[in-house]
């Protein structure tokens, strides 16, 4: 019996055995190259150094022999992938941008938004194109692309990419603010809207030089480059106030943005646009004391209010605008913006504030309110000096409910005869 | 070499001193007493029968140990071991219980065959159901539970067992695997089996590592009967009748057998797929005297049937089942099927048994088999692929717009027309294209169906003998000679015309794939540039013919040593393969190596095996066997581009394979249990995939050397007698079987537009495909001729079959993937996939009558799959192609096959 148990013991440790190994094993995978740029002998220096090499500006066109052993490191912010860009690469680091020009088509597949390379620059020449720095050849003696069949060796890939090494674009409301340091870096605009929205295509068929202007609440412009060879050349420039997000190039002393892609647009989702060119409906108007009430502004197109009772003995004023209501179930970062515009003193600390509610009542004097942070029009002379903006009043804590805000317009009742004159245009509440 | 092999490494004993005895004695039921006739004897070399009242006496028994075995239809068989030490011993009553595990008569091999994008899809990958019979309960369990869902015993395919039919191997010497459709419906007239499973001793040949079957059509070895046979069902086929006679040996020396049986259904358990099968029999035998007996037989199963294909998941739950069949479509409010295959490989064998002392037996087979393999399938000629679940025609090739994704959609699950093939439009478009012949691009038919065929011949010369040396020593050995042939072409067998317009279309014999890519060279196109651009009609060859020859000689030989708690045997063999290639047609793409005899290649192989039997006690014994051997690669898997030229893959080795196992066996009345733990290794395969793919619009062949994987794990499998009537059944087995190698991929392209290349697969310890875990608990009831089985299975462990282009560099490299998700991308396209658990519930029911011992009638029911589930996937495969550019592995889903939902089985058999 013993034996029999001692062959059975044999046996099954026999079976365990042969399977014991197997947890551990690893299923293969074929051998994935992760490139790596060599660059041995070389002195690393910045885009900004490498800009400053030439003894002074160049003047254009001009170019410079890079006869030393430097390398560049930097990250691909735009390439060739939507056709919106041709036969350039930008790179950035933390001193600033450049363009490298070079002969060759879908660099994309090998150089990526992204992605870490070395510029292997010995060799290579730095040029102004057009007042811009470039890195490249020469062509006809003057700035030209690079020509290879060995781009990986002058613009060597480094490790994976990685959309968090792209550094965060200089980001500017409206259009205006840039500089020439900001050259070839991505930056981003913001509030600023086509102004051919839904009317123009972002470039024509054979159109040579399809330029589109977007223009800020302030009047400020900036002119987005197009190519029709672009994959969103045929689509209609978007409407809306949104953020656009670009290399930042010039031309004949104009700054020039190129978009690398369709999703470089960030339109606002809105949510609520009230530019009174009518009387607005579903508004309520409550008039808690005085006589005073809120007004559509037929001529200027906008709703008014004025306490002044022609006389200056008029009792004080208590007025709310209340808006329609307003679906925020579906925003994820709703703003609210208006802009107002003001005449004349008042005694009155608070004449003019705006409030929510997600509870209305039907009767402004009986709804709870809540009141939001605004900035309003200060002046009190006798005129209007122009319209002063709210700023983004944000109501990302009221999103997923349905809510309303009012306008709470009041004059003293102290009959030493002052009151301020409103106007309130442009409320609109975006999703951004 | 040659002639050595001829040699045979025994020499005949020219017998020992001693007297020989005469034994008699009578066999009875075990539980009614009553004598059982026609039950067969045997020991050793010796058989006979036993008469009306059970009795039987065998002559010229030698003296010392012997084993005297008893087998009778319906009964146990019996297995005794007794001294013969007197001239003249009666042993007395031989008690036999009752069978329970009367055979099931469904043939198991036959169902479920599931075609992919492959060509040369022969039968195979299910286990034979002659294992059904198996004493073993985990084999058992293995074959007929497991069989039908594809699962294969220890992971080896069919190659990898032997069957000889009345001593001649039926291997196919092409493909190296055995297409149990030769036989298929005479299930009465080749029960007589000699098998083993796994590693082990045989009388017949050397066998291979998953085990070894000799199948004997000997008419005085089957009892006198007159058998017919009906059966009812739902799977493949719905309808079966068989009959069968068999003589038994009558006076003058004489026995004859002879079955017949039809197989058929209009539409079998999938929609599309009619089976109408034949199989007929005949056998003759002459016992001379007691020295000299002469069988010949000849049997065949011309046998044609539809297929299913595969098809990828999105396909069938658009379609609602996964049971969707895209091979066929209405013709005339017919359904037809595109996809038929037809098979007829008759056989004969002449045997002539020579018994020359009671110690020898040498029995020798002259065989010659021939016949036709046929797959008929849609070729088509600058159209648009006519399958209907082409991937383009499927909601998911359309990406960028929602509401024709969703239109498709609603279109293929909503009409049947539209996932099935349109042979109506086929018809119309080759109408249109002959009626505008006079223009230059349409100068012939669009589609038609080609039939693609592979007929053989094949002669085999065989002896086996089996020599009892001592009372403790057999020694056996035999040779083989065999010669074969096989003719590759394909036909044009439809060209799809309307009645009218019969032998008005004609076919081009030109790749048009190679058209496509060298416009303009009139030579590379050409299939046969003997007769360019020659213009072809139904019952034409075209495309490509060649043969395949195959010569092969064999020696084995084998010791057996037999001792009282002991036992240990060992054996070697020696195979010669030597194959070649005739082009019979000189094809453009390869002028210089297509026309003609190419070169010969050969191989020189053997092998080595021996076990031992430790018999602790009656009731415990623990054995060992092991096994080394080379195989030659089999010629399918040898050329490149077989169907082009007579390339042969580089580095082309042979496998070699070494194995071990070691068993535990606890044998009481009441409980009896084994359990096993094996490893083996095979190193050195060689695989051929050939496929169309569609991006290149060509064949393509795709080879793999030095592909090497090892095979590992532990079965068991137990009976437990609760009372007399009820027994519990356990079994399972539980393995790791992987790939332990990197190997070389080739890829040739039939029309020639890109050169062969090469480049390695990253697989190692990857699984191999199919189940590797699986278990089962039965319950048998018996009582009164009646018997009860009830089933619960469970299959897990179980992987797809891969795309190797997945597991290579050039499919995880050359990419823009982020530092974020390049691990996820790559193990998104190199993961193997695993197929869901399943389990299964069989229930069986039967019962058998025995009128005046002269009329038996036996009654069987069974369900499969009571449960009704229809979501066990058996298999299925990625497919071969990849989007290297986006490397999106959704592109081209897997296909999947679905193992049948429930269905029943009813046999009634009368027997006189």
């Amino acid at each position: 019996m013993k034996l029999q148990i001692i062959f059975l013991i044999f046996t099954i440790s026999l079976g365990i055995l042969t399977l014991s190994s197997c947890k551990e094993l690893e299923l293969d995978t074929p051998p994935y190259h992760i490139p790596e740029a060599d660059t041995s002998g070389g002195t690393m220096i910045t885009i900004e150094q490498l800009k400053n090499l030439p003894p002074s500006p160049l003047p254009s066109p001009g170019i410079y022999l890079i006869d030393s052993n430097y390398f560049v490191k930097g990250i691909i912010t735009a390439n060739d992938e939507s056709g919106n860009i041709y036969k350039k690469l930008y790179m950035q680091d933390s001193t600033g941008g450049i363009v490298l020009s070079i002969d060759a088509k879908d660099m994309y597949l090998k150089y990526p938004i992204g992605q870490t390379v070395y510029l292997n620059c010995k060799g290579f020449y730095l040029g102004n194109s057009y007042g811009i720095p470039q890195f490249g050849s020469v062509f006809e003696g003057g700035p030209g692309r690079i020509i290879s069949d060995k781009i990986d060796t002058i613009v060597m890939l480094d490790g994976l990419p990685d959309l968090s090494f792209i550094p965060d674009p200089k980001t500017v409301v409206g259009a205006s603010g840039f500089s020439t340091s900001d050259l070839s870096k991505l930056v981003k605009i913001t509030n600023v809207s086509f102004q051919e929205a839904g009317t123009n295509l972002f470039a024509n068929p054979g159109e040579s030089y399809p330029e589109r202007t977007v223009v800020d609440a302030n009047g400020n412009t900036m002119v987005l480059s197009n190519s029709s060879y672009a994959t969103f050349a045929n689509d209609t420039l978007p409407e809306g106030t949104g953020d656009i997000t670009g290399i930042l190039s010039t031309y004949n002393s104009e700054y020039r943005l190129y978009i690398r892609d369709i999703d470089d647009i960030q339109m606002y989702t809105s949510i609520l646009a009230e530019y009174f060119g009518t009387e607005p409906s579903g508004w309520d108007k409550k008039s808690i004391s005085g006589d005073a009430a809120w007004i559509f502004n037929s001529t200027d197109l906008t709703m008014k209010i004025n306490g002044w009772d022609g006389d200056g003995t008029g009792a004080g004023n208590d007025d709310y605008l209340v808006s329609a209501s307003f679906d925020l179930s579906t925003a994820v970062n709703p703003i609210l913006s208006f802009s107002s515009r003001r005449r004349f003193a008042d005694t009155e600390t608070e004449p003019m504030a705006v409030y929510i509610t997600t509870d209305y009542t039907g009767d402004a004097s009986t709804t709870s309110w809540t009141k939001l942070s605004a900035t309003f029009d200060l002046n009190t002379t006798s005129s209007f000096t122009g319209w002063v903006s709210s700023g983004e009043i944000n109501l990302s804590e009221y999103s997923g409910s349905d809510v309303r805000i009012a306008f709470r317009y009041k004059s003293s009742s102290d009959g030493n005869g002052s009151a301020s004159f409103w106007d309130i245009d442009n409320v609109s509440i975006v999703d951004k | 070499m040659k002639n050595a092999i001829f040699i045979f490494l025994f020499f005949l004993s020219a017998g020992l001193f001693a007297q020989n005895a005469k034994l008699s004695g009578t066999v009875v039921n075990g539980e009614t007493k009553k004598p059982i006739q026609n039950a067969v004897v045997k020991i050793g070399v010796l058989q006979t029968n036993t008469n009306e009242v059970g009795y039987f006496e065998l002559n010229e028994v030698p003296q010392g140990k012997a084993t005297i075995i008893v087998e009778a239809e319906g009964i146990a068989s019996f297995k005794q071991i007794i001294k013969v030490n007197k001239t003249e011993i009666n042993i007395g009553e031989l008690a036999l219980g009752e069978n329970s595990e009367e055979e099931m008569d469904i043939d198991v091999v036959e169902d479920n065959i599931v075609t992919g994008d492959f060509l040369d899809e022969g039968d195979g990958g299910a286990m034979p159901s002659l294992l059904n019979s198996s004493k073993d309960v985990y084999a058992r369990t293995a074959a007929f539970t497991f069989g039908p869902m594809f699962f294969k015993m220890r992971g080896y395919d069919n190659s990898y067992s032997s069957i000889y039919m009345n001593g001649v191997s039926v291997e196919n010497p092409e493909m190296g695997r055995t297409s149990w459709s030769m036989w298929g419906g005479l299930n009465d007239a080749t029960r007589n089996k000699d098998s083993y499973v796994g590693l082990s001793s045989g009388l017949f040949g050397f066998g291979d590592i998953g085990g070894a079957t000799n199948i004997s059509t000997q008419p005085s070895t089957y009892r006198k009967q007159n058998k017919v046979t009906y059966s009812l069902g739902n799977r493949s086929y719905r309808q079966r009748v068989m009959y069968t006679y068999a003589s038994g040996l009558n006076k003058n020396g004489w026995a004859f057998m002879f079955s017949g049986a039809r197989r058929w259904a209009n539409e079998g358990y999938v929609d599309g797929t009619f089976y109408d099968s034949w199989s007929y029999l005949g056998a003759i035998e002459k016992k001379l005297n007691d020295k000299h007996s002469f069988v010949l037989s000849g049997f065949g199963a011309p046998t044609e049937r539809g297929l299913q294909a595969g098809s990828t998941q999105e396909a069938y739950d658009l379609a609602g089942s996964n049971y969707y069949n895209p091979n066929w479509g209405y013709q005339n409010g017919e359904k037809r099927n595109a996809k038929t295959r037809y098979v007829h490989q008759p056989m004969i064998v002449a045997n002539h048994v020579f018994t020359p002392s009671t110690k020898t037996k040498i029995t020798t087979a002259l065989a010659y088999s021939f016949g036709t393999f046929s797959n008929k399938a849609l070729n088509w000629y600058n159209a648009y692929d006519p399958r209907p679940d082409y991937y383009r025609l499927l909601p998911s090739y359309i990406t960028d717009d929602d509401e024709l994704q969703s239109y498709i959609a609603d279109i293929w699950s909503g009409s049947e027309a539209i996932r099935q093939v349109d042979w109506d439009e086929l018809y119309y478009v080759n109408y249109v294209a002959y009626l505008n012949q006079n223009q230059e691009e349409n100068g012939q038919a669009k589609y038609m169906i080609e039939d693609r065929r592979d007929d053989h011949n094949r002669y085999s010369l065989s002896s086996n003998i089996n020599h009892i040396l001592t009372e403790n020593i057999t020694l056996s050995g035999g040779a083989e000679v065999s010669r074969y042939k096989v003719n590759h072409y394909k036909l044009i067998d439809d060209l799809l015309e309307y009645d009218d317009q019969e032998g008005n279309y004609f076919w081009v014999d030109v790749d048009q794939f190679a058209e496509r890519d060298f416009p303009g060279n009139d030579s590379i196109i050409q299939n046969d540039l003997n007769n360019p651009n020659r213009v072809c009609y139904e019952g034409d060859r075209f495309g490509y013919d060649y043969d395949i020859h195959v010569n092969s000689e064999d020696v084995w030989a084998q010791s057996k040593f037999i001792y009282d708690n002991f036992e240990f045997y060992a054996g070697a063999n020696v195979v010669h393969t030597e194959f070649w290639r005739v082009g019979n047609m000189k094809n453009g793409r390869a002028p210089e190596n297509s026309f003609g005899e190419s070169a010969h290649t050969s191989f020189l192989n053997y092998g080595l095996k021996a076990g031992a039997t430790i018999k602790l006690s009656g009731h415990h014994y623990f054995i060992a066997n092991g096994l080394y051997e080379t195989k030659a690669p089999s010629p399918k898997n040898s050329y490149l581009s077989p169907r082009i030229k007579d390339d042969l893959i580089d580095s082309l080795s042979s496998e070699i394979i070494y194995t071990a196992d070691f068993s535990y066996v606890i044998k009481y009345k009441r409980f009896n249990a084994k359990i096993t733990a094996y490893n083996t290794f095979m190193l050195d395969k060689t695989t051929l995939n050939s496929f169309y793919h569609d991006e290149l619009k060509s064949y393509v062949n795709y080879s793999m050397t030095n592909v090497d994987q090892n095979l590992k794990g532990i079965e068991f499998g137990s009976e437990v007698k609760i009372t007399n009537q009820l027994s519990v059944l356990l079994a399972g087995s539980y393995a790791d079987n992987r790939y332990i190698s990197r190997p070389t991929a080739t890829v040739s392209v039939e029309n020639g537009s890109q050169a062969d290349s090469s480049k390695t697969i990253y697989i190692n310890n990857y699984y191999l495909p199919g189940a590797q875990a699986v278990g089962s608990f039965g319950l048998k009831y018996y009582v009164n001729y009646w018997f009860f089985n009830a089933n619960v299975n469970y299959l897990t462990k179980s992987y797809l079959s891969f795309n190797p282009e997945r597991r290579s560099e050039a499919a995880i490299n050359g990419n823009t993937w982020y530092a974020d998700e390049y691990e996820m991308k790559i193990d998104e396209i190199t993961a193997i996939e695993k197929i869901p658990n399943a389990m299964t519930i069989d229930l069986s029911i039967g019962k058998s009558w025995r009128i005046d011992y002269k009329y038996y009638i036996n009654l069987n029911f069974s369900i499969g799959n009571i449960l009704d589930n229809t979501e066990i996937i058996t298999g299925g495969y990625e497919q071969m192609r990849f989007d290297f550019v986006n490397k999106t592995v959704t592109k081209f889903p897997p296909k999947y096959f679905y193992s049948f939902g429930r269905t029943f089985y009813l046999n009634l058999s009368f027997r006189i």
